[in-house]
C-alpha cells in the first residue's frame, strides 16, 4: 500500500492481479449480476488507488478492500432497485414444507445456486465471506458495518432457507 | 438489517448453533472454540447440526462461477429484458484489467468495453468522431456569450447529445443528497454527459481551462470519492 500510496501503477496492479478473483467471487454471489461485477470491482479499486491513505491499518487490508466492495455494491443495486434486504426472511416459518426433491450430486450446486437467488444481497454476502473467504463474524461486521449480532441472524436465515430447498439431500449428508 | 434480531444469546443450544458455521471454518476465538467443543461434546443435535454444517460449507465454497451460465439463467427468471448492456464476461481478469488501465490512463467508463458488442476499439472510433463533430461545429458556428471553454449550445430534446465529449469523471458518496450534487456542478461549471453508471460515476464535462481547478474543487468535496480527469488522447 505504500507503493500504491506513491502511485506505483505496478505494485496497483499486483494488487488488483491479486484481489481480481476473490472480489469477482464476492461480487458474483453478493449481487447475482455479471454485468455489475467488472464495474463495481473497477470501481472499488479506483477508490484503493485514489485513497490509499484511507486505509490506516486498524484493518487488515482484506477487511478494508472488502468492505469498498460491499459499499459500492449496495450502491450499484440500490439504483437497480435490487432488494437490499430479505424483508420476508424472518417470516418464513421453519416447518414450511421443502420441495420432495430427490438430488444427485450433480444437482445439489444447481440447487444451492439457484436456492441463493432466493436470498437478499446481503444475506448471501455473509454466506460468502463465511464459506468462501473464511472470514469470521466479527470481520464481516466489520466489513457490512453492523452488529455481530446481525450478522449471526443473517447467517441463521440463511443456513435455515439453503438447508430447507436441500431437505431431500440432507439424509444422504450424515 | 432492519428485520428482527433473533435472540442468538438465550439458551445455549442456540449460540452454539449461531457460532457453527465460524466453527466449521475454524474461525472462532479459542474460548469460543472450546465452548462449542464442550457443548458438542453432550447434544447429539447439535452434533448432527454441525455435520450438516460442514457439508453446506463445502458445498457453497465449491459452487462454480461461471458468469455466462449464471448469467444466462438469471436472465430466464426475469421478467423484462435487462436494462444493462449484455457486455458477456469473455475476456475475466485480463479484460477487466485493461478496462481500469483505460480509466486510469483517463479513459472515460464508456470507453472501456465494447459498444453494443463491437470491437474493443468502436468506442474509441465513437469519441474520435464525436470530437470531430465537436471541432466541426466549432469551425462553422458563431460563439455568442458564453465563457470560453463552454458548451452553451441549445439542443432540442431529440437531438443527438454526443458533441459534448466528457473530460472529467466523478463519484459521490451513494447518500449524497441531489442538492449537493446539482450545487457541485453549477460551482464547477459542469455538464453531465453521462451517467450515472451502473456503480454510480458520472462523467462530466467542465471549461477545459478550469478542469484542474474544478478537480481540485470536486476533490474537496465532502461528498465526493473520486475525481479524475479523463481524455479521449488517453493523456493525464
Amino acid at each position: 500500500m505504500a507503493r500504491i500510496g506513491r502511485r506505483d501503477i505496478r505494485a496497483f496492479e499486483d494488487l488488483y492481479r491479486a484481489y481480481h478473483p476473490r472480489l469477482t467471487r464476492f461480487l458474483m454471489t453478493m449481487t447475482r449480476r455479471p454485468p455489475l461485477v467488472e464495474e463495481v470491482l473497477n470501481d472499488t479499486m479506483m477508490v484503493v488507488w485514489n485513497r490509499p491513505e484511507r486505509f490506516n491499518g486498524t484493518s487488515r487490508l482484506s477487511t478494508w478492500i472488502f468492505a469498498i466492495a460491499y459499499r459500492t455494491a449496495l450502491g450499484a443495486l440500490r439504483r437497480q432497485d435490487q432488494p437490499l434486504e430479505d424483508k420476508d426472511a424472518d417470516q418464513r416459518p421453519d416447518s414450511e414444507p421443502g420441495p420432495e426433491r430427490q438430488l444427485g450430486d450433480r444437482q445439489v450446486q444447481a440447487v444451492l445456486l439457484s436456492a441463493l437467488d432466493d436470498l437478499s444481497s446481503d444475506h448471501r454476502a455473509v454466506v460468502d465471506l463465511t464459506y468462501f473467504h473464511d472470514m469470521g463474524y466479527r470481520e464481516i461486521a466489520e466489513i457490512m458495518d453492523c452488529p455481530v449480532d446481525t450478522v449471526k441472524t443473517r447467517m441463521f436465515h440463511a443456513r435455515r432457507h439453503l438447508k430447507r430447498i436441500l431437505s431431500g439431500q440432507l439424509a444422504d449428508w450424515l | 438489517m432492519s428485520g428482527r434480531i433473533i435472540p442468538l444469546r438465550g439458551e445455549p443450544h442456540e449460540r452454539i448453533q449461531a457460532l457453527l458455521p465460524w466453527f466449521v471454518t475454524d474461525r472462532l476465538d479459542a474460548a469460543e472454540r472450546a465452548e462449542v467443543e464442550a457443548h458438542l461434546g453432550g447434544c447429539v443435535d447439535c452434533r448432527t447440526e454441525e455435520r450438516l454444517e460442514r457439508r453446506l460449507s463445502a458445498e457453497v465454497a465449491a459452487m462454480p462461477m461461471d458468469v455466462e451460465q449464471s448469467w444466462a439463467r438469471l436472465r430466464a427468471r426475469l421478467d423484462r429484458p435487462s436494462p444493462y448492456r449484455d457486455r458477456g464476461s469473455g475476456g475475466g481478469l485480463a479484460a477487466a484489467w485493461r478496462g481500469l488501465g483505460r480509466r486510469l490512463r483517463g479513459g472515460p467508463p464508456w470507453m472501456a468495453q465494447p459498444v453494443h458488442g463491437g470491437p474493443p476499439w468502436m468506442g474509441w472510433a465513437m469519441a474520435g468522431q464525436a470530437a470531430l463533430m465537436v471541432a466541426l461545429l466549432a469551425m462553422v458556428w458563431p460563439h455568442a456569450g458564453p465563457a470560453p471553454g463552454v458548451d452553451a449550445r441549445y439542443h432540442a430534446l431529440g437531438a443527438a447529445s454526443s458533441t459534448r465529449v466528457g473530460n472529467v469523471v466523478v463519484m459521490f458518496r451513494p447518500d449524497t443528497p441531489e442538492r449537493d450534487l446539482r450545487a457541485a456542478l453549477v460551482a464547477d461549471q459542469a455538464r453531465l454527459v453521462d451517467g450515472p453508471t451502473a456503480a454510480g460515476a458520472y462523467v462530466l464535462n467542465v471549461p477545459a481551462a478550469r478542469r484542474d481547478s474544478a478537480l481540485t474543487a470536486l476533490r474537496r468535496r465532502a461528498g465526493v470519492v473520486m475525481a479524475e480527469r479523463i481524455d479521449a488522447t488517453g493523456a493525464r
